[in-house]
């Protein structure tokens, strides 16, 4: 069955919009993460605008992550004078992001940053983390036990001025790191149509040093204050936000999402670190052949002006 | 007006004044009847309107018309044989092509070429190969082809000494393949020595706008009447209500898919609490 996307102005077939979203949904559930990094590549790749794609992305990411969101309040797992902090500073992140996007795609150059920015970030992180869970499975197979670095202990970043006492989090640190995080990641979820959370959910455990009962539910308020930010300001900026490709990916998204945190269940921690990072790699070489093999059209056309 | 000289030297000023209304229409009549053909066409669209709702996959617009004697032609019949040329040309919008160069290991886009008010669609559309219908001449001259497009659009914005590029030729290439451009030889049949029909199909990314449709008649080769017409697509319903909120009030839409995403989280978090 075809659908109309109003925005993108073509058509799509919407078991298969659905289908991609509750995919997507199954892997965020499953791995606490938001999905926004695999969902706008999958999205370009099947022939959406990349403005369209990143556009409406921001607005499923921010329905992916209300829903876990909820679940920790009530747990009282967000520390939200923190949440302030980075939500405010994001906010701002995301002014800068969505006007970078729209700049870098009146030059052209837009399909290219986004897929730098994937290529960089993704690709890192997603080494980071096959390292990390690598290292905690062999631990595992030679049977030793080594504590793990815990919450508390402090490091530089500490030690900056203007410091403020998050009670929460048990945390007594300077502001500057804070906004510094909540502001780059604000700027990368506007510009590459990303969560960020699994950026985020790292920075704040080994920068900041968050302890891991608030470190999720605090990131998933701040990813929803950035997408939801960045929804609106590409709505203002580009007009590129497709309100019927978003649902399409919400309602998959957000069934898809529960069943993933069932099969969590079933998979240990350094497991599913282990997966994440290999598709996160995966996502990240992807992008590589585009930038680095010579493509097959060394041509493209789009339209100048608002929408294209 | 050029049958108006002699007839004025003939006459005196007196007449000229007395007669004018009369000699006036006279010389119009003339004039006009003289420019006109001893053919015309009858056409018709079977849209005038394409409606682009959320089940819209793509749309066939049909075309028919018959070619009949002149009114005030004193032929009773028209002598064939006849061909028709249709163009369909869609909405004119800024485009830019550009092209990647390989720049320290990666590919990146270098050059560009910009085209103002090129046309977002534009198929031609006959009853038989076209060098059987006219010369290359009279194609070029009137800028029919697809690969006439993006010159026209140059000089039109101005650029004097440009040299045809190869982002001409590709640009040309890039929308044939999307099947926004093209030539059907085939799309139009005659079922008679004057009656014609053709369709063609737009796809389902047809660009939303004003349409022209422009039928030329020949007959050995030079182009002895032609007629346009319009269709518009459109967005209509649900479909058009969302683009225009989102075009008219984007900070509205924006909250409101805001809104939207953040009740449909909740609902789902609702809905599925065990």
């Amino acid at each position: 069955m075809q659908i109309y996307l109003p925005i993108a102005e073509l058509s799509l077939n919407l078991f298969f919009l659905i289908g991609i979203g509750g995919a997507v949904g199954f892997l965020s559930g499953l791995f606490g993460i938001g999905g926004g990094f695999l969902l706008t590549p999958l999205l370009i790749f099947s022939g959406i605008p990349a403005p369209v794609a990143v556009a409406s992305v921001t607005g499923q990411v921010a329905a992916a992550s209300t829903s876990g969101a909820l679940s920790y309040f009530k747990r009282g797992g967000i520390d939200f004078h923190l949440a302030l902090y980075l939500v405010l500073s994001g906010i701002i992140g995301a002014f800068g992001g969505v006007a970078a996007f729209s700049a870098l795609r009146n030059a052209g150059h837009l399909d290219l940053v986004i897929s730098l920015g994937y290529l960089l970030f993704l690709g890192l992180v997603g080494l980071a983390m096959l390292i990390e869970a690598a290292r905690s499975l062999l631990r595992d197979l030679k049977g030793v036990k080594t504590p793990l670095k815990l919450p508390g202990q402090h490091n530089w970043v500490h030690g900056l001025p203007l410091r403020i006492r998050f009670k929460r989090s048990k945390l007594y640190v300077s502001v500057l790191p804070v906004l510094f995080i909540g502001s780059s990641i604000g700027f990368l979820g506007a510009l590459l149509g990303i969560g960020g959370g699994f950026i985020l959910v790292p920075a704040l455990i080994y920068i900041l040093r968050v302890p891991g009962n608030v470190v999720i539910g605090t990131s998933l308020v701040q990813v929803i204050a950035i997408m939801s930010a960045s929804t609106i300001l590409h709505s203002l900026d580009s007009q590129s936000v497709d309100i019927l490709l978003a649902f399409c990916l919400m309602v998959g998204g957000v069934v898809g999402a529960q069943f993933g945190a069932s099969a969590g269940k079933y998979l240990r921690g350094d497991q599913l670190r282990a997966l994440l990072a290999l598709i996160v790699l995966a996502v990240a070489i992807r992008f590589a052949i585009t930038l680095l093999i010579e493509p097959n059209d060394l041509f493209s056309t789009s339209l100048l002006g608002i929408g294209g | 007006m050029i049958y108006s000289q002699p007839v004025f030297l003939e006459l005196g000023v007196n007449m000229i004044k007395k007669y004018f209304f009369f000699l006036v229409s006279i010389i119009f009549l003339f004039t006009f009847t003289s420019l006109a053909n001893a053919q015309r066409l009858i056409n018709a669209l079977s849209d005038r309107q394409v409606s682009i709702d959320s089940s819209f996959d793509g749309k066939t617009i049909s075309f028919f018309g018959n070619i009949e004697p002149n009114i005030g032609s004193s032929e009773k019949y028209v002598d064939g044989p006849f061909h028709v040329i249709t163009i369909i040309t869609g909405p004119e919008l800024d485009r830019v092509v550009r092209k990647k160069a390989n720049q320290i290991g990666i590919w990146l886009n270098q050059t560009s070429q910009n085209y103002d008010k090129f046309p977002s669609f534009y198929w031609v559309l006959s009853d038989s190969n076209l060098e059987n219908i006219t010369s290359a001449k009279i194609l070029e001259q009137n800028s029919f082809l697809p690969k006439h497009q993006p010159q026209k659009a140059l000089k039109l914005q101005g650029e004097q000494n440009y040299i045809t590029s190869e982002f001409d030729q590709e640009l040309v290439r890039l929308m044939e393949e999307k099947g926004h451009f093209g030539i059907s030889t085939n799309a139009i049949n005659f079922h008679s020595d004057t009656f014609y029909s053709g369709s063609l199909a737009l796809p389902a990314d047809v660009p939303v706008g004003y349409f022209l449709t422009q039928t030329y008649l020949f007959k050995n080769g030079e182009i002895i009447f032609s007629k346009a017409e319009s269709f518009t697509v459109k967005k209509t319903g649900f479909e058009r209500f969302l683009g225009n909120f989102a075009n008219h009030s984007p900070l509205l839409y924006g909250i409101f898919c805001v809104i939207l995403a953040l009740f449909t989280g909740w609902l789902g978090g609702v809905a599925f609490r065990r």
